[in-house]
């Protein structure tokens, strides 16, 4: 196809029962090393469950906010990468790209994640300061703002993508349970499946279902995100008035998602042998959108800079201050290196783009400077002493993680790749019916001196 | 989707080059009305040179009025070319192909009545040197390179520059026919135009990288041309204005108000031009959904100038948009705005009937344009009446005669200068529909032939 995979030839395509077969194959002996992972991950989560319970013994109030800054950053850096990732599915699935058919089970599979992120919401809003006398989205709204709000908003979130999930699957969970021998496994399968018979009304119901699903699950992914932004970060942080970090946030949001998604292709071709499915088609398609979104992130974050360099007010300048000049000026540089320049000097070159280790290890460096991000933002405004000042003053020093901090980043992480695995034992990771819906679209033919694929628009 | 109609090439070359090779009255009773406009507006503007700016509406303390409203609103509709053009190539979207030139075409034009517009509102044009460049050498008096007066049109030209290399690069096959069908002086102009083109399959490699390099190259300057407009906003202290969301927000308001600008132009020119086997329902409802995405996430920025502006409950700020959204006419032309903008063109497009209807879409796209005319004005105005906290006047601005004229002029300038442009070019590219012909294909899927596309790369 490219980089030197295979040459199209007149050859026959894989037919929809190959896919079929070899998915079901895969997914019905799930093999030693997929328990290894498991039980690694899972002893991950439990270090993180210990280092949360430490953090919880120390309590909550003003004086020690600050512990909770880490635990947020990591929250965000969930709701930035993971969570994120069902919006490629639902916009590709939109826009109809048909390159999309093998990845979009790998992102809808990570909405589970969403449950991780409602529940550590919870102590999050325990964390945060009362609205009172502060800057706050909800302008001393009454009706339990922010906390409801936002369990609302996350909670839509998950819910959505879980349906995404589980309805756009429902043809997979009938395979599995056709296929799989009688089993604890195959009747939750079975269960799962409502009775799934493939019968004309239930595609049509499955196809407009997924993509309304789709459309609510993007247009509630900014919406969540400017919640856990203007909480969670702008309003500790006085004289910061800066209108464009919600849309900063949400593209640095689908930069992560991008990146997790390459990240996620990469690591099942080399652990679970899916080349055939995550092919250079799919890295170089998806490199596209993530040099997209890296440049936009420098655009968003300049212009927010630009306009306070220039406007020199004093809450401005300690903003700047604090958050790019003096304190977080680290955590910005690296973060700017891999979500900007590495990106930008990489896959500016087709060779790198139309390659797998290429878009792969960019997206790794996008995730890891997703994650630096994250501490800059969070960690600083929740080490602000006094939310309630006109202007910050004094500015909070640089914080570092300590062990309980590093238990919770890691374990947290390792929770949502372990849910991830859980998910993957019930729903294949490949969606068979998506990929061989479009094997029946693409035929190879002749054009002109070489042989070209033609697809068919199925609408 | 995108084949209904298979053409052949010479029936492409024929239709396409129809008005180019001939005079229709209908072309020449056009032009010449929309020279007359011009005409008109040009004797205004003669005229405001002579009396002053005095004959305009601007007075203390607003002295930006319709012809900065006017210059934003141009450069925002010349973001069209480059978003249908550069971006819909990369993207390689089929239904781009019909509407490429005239979209690029549109861009250099309204980029040139957008330069128009600061000179004009310095009532005296040669003033602006002044105020640019440096006068007096021996004492070292640059007066402000710091002034938008500059930034703007160092972007604005490089812009201007960077899409008439675009629009000629795409142009050349295109000449190369012309030349080909054309005598005497004629088969000159367009010889040394086409740069010796004879379609070998080395200039068409050459014709292909320039064009996907010009499309990434052009990017940058698409995205600072508008940005920079919205910094000499940004970057100064007047409330409502110290907003960090006012360049994407700039920027995708110029990509709403441009692309709806290219299907009211796409329409008209499918109707004057008899372009029906080229600009079909499809491509107007792909512009349609394309428009959607774009101002809904236009919408978005909206929202966060507005609940962001609310954030410090500064005085200034809550007065300034308090006067937008509650004190007439203000609040009268906000909600002419937000309605034409927003509410009645984006849910009518959600219905597939009105993506496929010309009528409709002319009217939608046209109600666009009129509320992003209204947005920038909304912004503009309001801003300079409580710019500061001690207004000694508190009436407010009414544009006078001179400066309608003007403004209508400046539309008329614009269909002119397209009109002129398809009298010697064709305004869909002919290569590019005869590409698009043989990328066209038909698969059959199950008991079904459905239309097909042989994949670019």
């Amino acid at each position: 196809m490219h980089n030197g995979e295979h040459e199209l030839t007149a050859g026959p395509l894989p037919t929809h029962q190959d896919v079929a077969r070899d998915v079901l194959g895969r997914f019905q002996d799930l093999g030693h090393r997929y328990w290894g992972w498991v039980t690694v991950l899972a002893f991950l989560f439990v270090l993180g469950i210990v280092g949360f319970i430490i953090r919880l013994s120390e309590g909550f109030s003003d004086e020690n906010r600050a512990n909770w800054g880490y635990f947020v950053a990591t929250l965000a850096f969930i709701v930035t990468t993971f969570t994120a990732m069902p919006v490629i599915s639902a916009g590709l699935r939109l826009a109809k790209a048909n390159w999309r058919r093998p990845l979009t089970r790998v992102t809808e599979n990570m909405a589970i994640t969403g449950l991780l992120v409602v529940l550590m919401l919870i102590p999050a809003l325990i964390a945060l300061p009362s609205i009172e006398g502060r800057l706050s989205i909800w302008f001393e709204f009454p009706l339990g703002a922010p906390g409801v709000w936002d369990v609302i908003g996350y909670g839509t979130l998950a819910f959505i993508g879980l349906a995404l999930l589980w309805g756009v699957a429902l043809p997979d969970l009938a395979a599995a349970r056709d296929h799989l021998p009688a089993s604890q496994r195959q009747r939750v399968i079975k269960w799962l499946s409502l009775g799934w018979v493939g019968g004309t009304r239930q595609w049509r119901v499955l196809y407009q279902g997924s993509l309304l699903a789709g459309a609510m699950y993007l247009l509630t992914y900014p919406l969540v995100q400017t919640l856990m932004i203007s909480d969670f970060h702008h309003g500790l942080i006085p004289g910061l008035k800066d209108a464009i970090i919600p849309a900063t946030v949400v593209v640095n949001g689908l930069q992560g998602a991008v990146g997790m998604t390459l990240l996620t292709m990469y690591l099942m071709r080399r652990l679970g042998n899916y080349e055939r499915y995550f092919s250079v088609e799919q890295f170089w398609a998806l490199s596209k959108p993530l040099l997209a979104f890296s440049l936009l992130w420098f655009y968003f974050w300049w212009a927010s800079f630009i306009t306070f360099w220039y406007g020199r007010q004093p809450g401005e300048s300690e903003v700047i201050r604090l958050l790019v000049l003096d304190e977080y000026r680290g955590a910005l540089m690296i973060s700017f290196f891999l979500n900007f320049i590495g990106p930008l000097i990489a896959l500016v070159w087709n060779p790198v783009r139309r390659s797998v280790w290429g878009p792969a290890l960019v997206g790794t460096g996008v995730v890891i400077g997703a994650l630096v991000n994250q501490v800059r933002l969070y960690v600083s405004a929740f080490s602000v002493a006094d939310p309630s000042q006109h202007v910050m003053h004094p500015r909070p020093a640089t914080q570092w993680p300590d062990a309980p901090d590093l238990l919770i980043m890691v374990g947290a992480i390792s929770g949502c790749v372990l849910l991830f695995m859980l998910v993957s034992k019930i729903i294949p990771v490949v969606s068979i019916w998506e990929v061989g819906e479009g094997l029946r679209l693409v035929k190879v033919r002749r054009y002109l001196n070489r042989y070209a694929r033609v697809i068919a628009k199925s609408h | 989707m995108y084949y209904r109609r298979t053409l052949t090439d010479a029936q492409i070359n024929r239709e396409l080059l129809d008005v180019v090779l001939r005079t229709p009255m209908w072309w020449v009773v056009i032009v010449s009305i929309l020279g007359l406009i011009v005409a008109g507006a040009a004797s205004a503007f003669g005229f405001m040179m002579n009396q002053g700016l005095g004959v305009t509406g601007l007075q203390q303390p607003i002295f930006w009025g319709f012809f900065i409203t006017n210059f934003i609103f141009w450069v925002g509709i010349s973001h069209a070319g480059v978003m249908i053009s550069a971006i819909l190539r990369l993207s390689q979207a089929e239904w781009r192909r019909p509407m490429v030139r005239a979209a690029e075409t549109m861009t250099v034009f309204a980029l040139m009545t957008s330069l128009l517009q600061p000179l004009i509102h310095a009532g005296r044009p040669w003033r602006i040197f002044y105020w640019v460049f440096p006068y007096d050498w021996a004492r070292g008096i640059w007066p402000d390179v710091r002034s938008p007066l500059v930034w703007d049109p160092t972007a604005i030209i490089t812009y201007l520059t960077s899409s008439s290399l675009f629009v000629y690069t795409a142009l050349i096959p295109d000449l190369a026919i012309i030349r080909d069908r054309s005598t005497g002086w004629r088969r000159t102009v367009y010889g040394i135009l086409a740069l010796g083109w004879h379609g070998n399959p080395r200039q068409w490699k050459l014709q292909g990288i320039a064009g996907i390099l010009l499309s990434a190259l052009i990017l940058p300057v698409f995205v600072s041309v508008h940005s920079i407009v919205s910094w000499d906003f940004g970057v100064s202290l007047v409330p409502s204005w110290h907003v960090t969301v006012f360049a994407p927000y700039f920027v995708i308001g110029a990509v709403h108000s441009g692309v709806s600008a290219v299907v009211t132009l796409m329409i008209l020119m499918r109707k004057l031009y008899k372009l029906e086997n080229f600009i079909w329902e499809e491509h107007i409802d792909a512009v349609a959904r394309l428009l959607i995405v774009v101002a809904t996430a236009w919408l978005f920025f909206f929202w966060l100038d507005l609940v962001f502006a609310l954030w410090l409950k500064e005085e200034q700020e809550m007065t300034v948009w308090h006067l937008r959204l509650f004190e007439p006419p203000w609040s009268w032309l906000f909600l002419v705005f937000i309605v034409c903008s927003y509410i009645i063109p984006v849910p009518l497009w959600m219905f597939r009937r009105v993506r496929r209807s010309f009528t409709w879409m002319l009217w939608t796209s046209l109600l666009v344009n009129v509320g992003m005319f209204l947005e920038r004005l909304i912004i503009i105005v309001p801003a300079l009446m409580r710019k500061g906290p001690w207004v000694f006047t508190y009436d407010t601005y009414r544009p006078s005669a001179v400066e309608v004229t003007l403004i209508v002029g400046s539309i008329a300038l614009v269909a002119f200068l397209l009109m002129l442009f398809s009298k010697f070019f064709p305004l869909i590219p002919i290569w590019e529909e005869k590409e698009g012909q043989k990328l066209i294909d038909e698969v059959k899927v199950g008991d079904r032939v459905v239309p097909a596309l042989v994949k670019e790369h």
